[in-house]
């Protein structure tokens, strides 16, 4: 239905992103040598990740991307599959012409190094890097050796304080070009995506409730000025909900609660508003880009946005360039560390620690700032 | 949308983007498909359920038949909340002339919708600057009574194109700090033959369209074409008005440092409490990653300030002149340099994706973002809908009161008790209900006063 963005498009964009991206230069320009090296890219594919594998292949790894927004994806809408798949189908096309090889199933890349791997990826790879759940290795397999950046501080930094926050409350502003001034928000989890959400919340004058199963994160809701309360008592009231992958789980159960009219919308890169929660929503309409509503079982339409799945990927524009910089330049760090010398045993590993302070002292140098000298 | 970098109403390029394919119009009656015309109702709906003061105060006090017949032609940025406007005031019986403010900012689905709900419309989306010409020359052939406009648009070329059009007028409501000065200009040259409201200068419009409105959405669409990181970065805004407040208190929100330019020191001062840095061009501008002009004037960033900009400054405006970043003088640097330095490299170039341009002086890249044009409308979706409920509450409201109040010719006020209506009203949709002051509670001055010999 819409008109393919030229190439050229995909090209400038890519450009765009690799122009402001001096910590993974940094990471590359150490990076062991590649030449011939099966590596396949399995994080969101927006423009910095394209900058990435025009990067890679350029010094001779044998380079794949993996897409997913193109695949089929029953729960999708046609809108959002569209724009999501108009975007990245771009990227992809402008990376085929540059001799990057672009799949939508594992099965298709050749076995290697895997970079934002997740479990089931692992088997049959030389090693990968992974962000988000620890590996479950099947029983009776040799364990892949992986380098476990979900310890990293810098990432945490990067990704969850600052990107997903920036991220994921621009693009809810952008899709519904409405306030957050005066809302009733709800953010289900106050992990570092939950607190990021919440801080990018209140800095546009929303007024931000976490619910939380766990004392210690509602404690640290609480004394950052946040409310905190149960689904029961805080849904009813809720205008926005942000849901996070590590927070309490809005299901069918709390549905109930949910008032008409409610935005419901997930923000973190494996955030999702539950299955269990849309399986019991009725008569579905898209009622703008990237708007579906439903009903529910009470009779109370709510609003879903970019149909549950991360927002910030909504558009594919993904995090902000200077995070993502430093995202990818950790998992170039962590495939050296894989690299060299077949030190790496089979199994997870934390990134070396020198090699996170390494990268955040490039950061530190581009962002104009000195560090004192010690002792 | 979306891959283009604009979006909803950022001119015929996003809308085609945004599920409008290029459709054949016939010349009055809109585009031919119903998918096109279920596109702009959809987006005037949205607007329609985040508008409470639009569907209960303005709505019912504007039903009272006194709008019945008049004809009221409505001149902004021609998208789904000035759609909504034009059909509250249709809906009241008012024949409604509907023109967009800027030729890039007009939605063609919108278009359709209102047409559809058989309200006039003379503009087309994807226009230039010649064509909207011709397009307002329609509107004051249409010959309105009454015009809500926009930067005294319409109104002027009323007065030069119908000069009869122009001397039956019987109010026009204004909607912006340049058009109100338009037309403090035009009445103090005894041209003003008619009543004029300056919505600009109620308070539920210049408080939260211009700062809050403002604010947001033009870090919304400086982000959504940069993507750049906000947290850190260095952030210069130059003009400390409503606008500049605006942006400079969301981006340090957003924990950016905010510096402002500003040449009026009681703003300057204000500024510096707000805990912004504040001091001259040439001390503010080296190490910004962001500038963003709100000055309201022109040339704020001039040959003069491009010398001290650092390599790869993002520049952005959002004040209503697009001359704020003079990019005619940038160009003409970017091209000198490029001479200076042989023109193999500056060939080399990587394009911009859309929405930048990039110019290159020397070693240094300099990116301006939507051409130096009102970024949050060229480059984005403009103001959010709740803000704009207020301010079309004045709008309405006002042309309500030019309507059945009789004025002499000449420039006024909305009465604050309307300009408070809104705001309470505003409030209560909130379920926000205020006490009321007791008479023992006031100042009690006037005894003083009366205790004084004279």
């Amino acid at each position: 239905m819409s008109i393919p963005a030229p190439v050229d498009d995909a090209l400038a964009r890519i450009a765009w992103a690799a122009s402001s991206m001096p910590v993974l230069e940094h990471a590359l320009a150490g990076l062991c040598s590649v030449d011939g090296v099966a590596i396949t890219l399995a994080l969101p594919v927006e423009p910095k990740l394209a900058a990435l594998a025009l990067r890679l292949h350029a010094v001779g790894a044998e380079v794949a991307v993996l897409g997913r927004a193109t695949s089929t994806d029953a729960t999708l809408s046609e809108v959002a599959l569209t724009e999501a798949a108009l975007s990245e189908a771009t990227l992809f096309e402008a990376l085929r012409q540059a001799g990057v090889s672009v799949h939508t199933r594992l099965e298709e890349c050749a076995s290697g190094y895997i970079l934002g791997a997740t479990a089931e990826m692992l088997p049959g790879q030389k090693g990968a890097t992974m962000q988000g759940q620890p590996p479950v290795e099947p029983p009776g397999e040799p364990p892949v050796p992986v380098i476990d950046l979900s310890g990293s501080a810098l990432l945490a930094l990067a990704e969850d304080h600052i990107g997903i926050g920036q991220a994921s409350v621009m693009a809810f502003l952008d899709i519904t070009n409405l306030q957050l001034a005066g809302r009733r928000v709800v953010v289900c989890g106050y992990d570092g995506a939950g607190q990021s959400v919440a801080a990018h919340v209140a800095a546009f004058g929303g007024r931000v409730t976490v619910v939380e199963t766990d004392p210690l994160r509602a404690a640290q809701a609480l004394m950052a000025g946040f409310s905190v309360a149960a689904f029961a008592t805080v849904l009813p009231r809720a205008e926005v909900v942000f849901v996070t992958s590590n927070g309490p789980i809005l299901g069918a159960r709390q549905a109930p609660y949910l008032a008409d009219g409610t935005l419901l919308c997930a923000a973190g890169p494996d955030a999702a508003i539950s299955a269990d929660l849309l399986a019991c929503a009725r008569n579905r309409r898209d009622i703008r880009a990237f708007v579906t509503e439903f009903d529910l079982p009470n009779a109370q339409a709510v609003k879903v946005i970019a149909q549950g799945r991360p927002v910030h990927l909504a558009e594919g524009q993904g995090l902000p360039i200077e995070a993502s910089d430093i995202v990818l330049a950790l998992h170039i760090k962590g495939l050296d560390q894989l690299l060299r010398g077949g030190l790496v045993a089979g199994g997870p590993h934390g990134l070396a620690p020198e090699a996170e302070a390494e990268l955040a002292g490039v950061k530190v140098i581009a962002m104009g700032a000195r560090l004192e000298a010690k002792g | 949308m979306g891959i283009d970098g604009t979006r909803d109403h950022a001119g015929g390029r996003a809308g085609d983007l945004a599920g409008n394919p290029t459709v054949e119009q016939s010349a009055n009656n809109g585009p031919d498909h119903q998918s096109v015309v279920d596109d702009g109702h959809a987006r005037i709906a949205w607007v329609r359920q985040f508008s409470p003061v639009m569907n209960g105060l303005v709505r019912d006090v504007v039903s009272d038949g006194s709008l019945k017949g008049k004809r009221i032609a409505v001149v902004v940025h021609l998208e789904a909340k000035t759609a909504y406007l034009a059909s509250v005031l249709a809906g009241a019986g008012a024949d409604v002339i509907v023109a967009g403010s800027n030729p890039y900012t007009t939605n063609g689905a919108v278009v359709a919708a209102l047409r559809d709900k058989g309200i006039r419309v003379v503009s087309e989306a994807g226009g230039t600057h010649v064509t909207w010409e011709e397009e307002l020359r329609k509107a004051a052939d249409l010959e309105p009574e009454y015009i809500i406009d926009d930067g005294a648009e319409l109104t002027m070329r009323v007065g030069i194109h119908r000069p009869d059009v122009f001397a039956r007028l019987k109010g026009v409501s204004e909607e912006t700090t340049t058009g109100t000065a338009r037309l403090y200009a035009l009445e103090a040259a005894g041209k003003l033959p008619f009543p004029a409201l300056t919505a600009n200068d109620a308070r539920c419009k210049h408080l939260f369209d211009n700062r809050y409105g403002t604010g947001q959405t033009t870090l919304q669409a400086v982000l959504r074409l940069s993507n750049r990181q906000i947290a850190g970065a260095q952030v210069v805004v130059l003009g400390y008005g409503y606008v500049g407040r605006g942006i400079a208190e969301y981006a340090l929100k957003l924990r950016a440092q905010v510096r402002v330019i500003e040449v009026d020191p009681v703003r300057a001062l204000e500024a510096h409490m707000d805990g912004h840095r504040v001091g001259t061009a040439a001390d503010l501008l080296p190490g910004a990653d962001f500038v963003i002009t709100a000055t309201g004037g022109m040339r704020a960033i001039g040959a003069p300030e491009f010398a001290h900009l650092s390599d790869n400054t993002v520049l952005a405006n959002a004040g209503h002149h697009d001359l704020e970043i003079d990019v005619v003088a940038l160009a003409g640097l970017a091209a000198s340099a490029n001479l200076a330095t042989s023109g193999a490299s500056a060939c080399a170039q990587p394009p911009a994706p859309p929405g930048i341009t990039t110019y290159r002086l020397g070693d240094r890249a300099l990116h301006v973002l939507s051409n130096g044009a009102l970024v949050n409308i060229a480059g984005g979706a403009g103001h959010p809908v709740e803000i704009m409920d207020l301010t079309f509450a004045v709008q309405g409201l006002g042309a309500h009161y030019l309507v059945n109040t009789p004025l002499a010719p000449g420039v006024h006020v909305l009465p604050k008790a309307v300009d408070d209506s809104i705001a309470a009203a505003k409030l209560l949709s909130m379920g926000i209900t205020l006490g009321v002051g007791r008479p023992e509670q006031a100042d009690d001055h006037g005894d003083i006063i009366s205790r004084i010999a004279t």
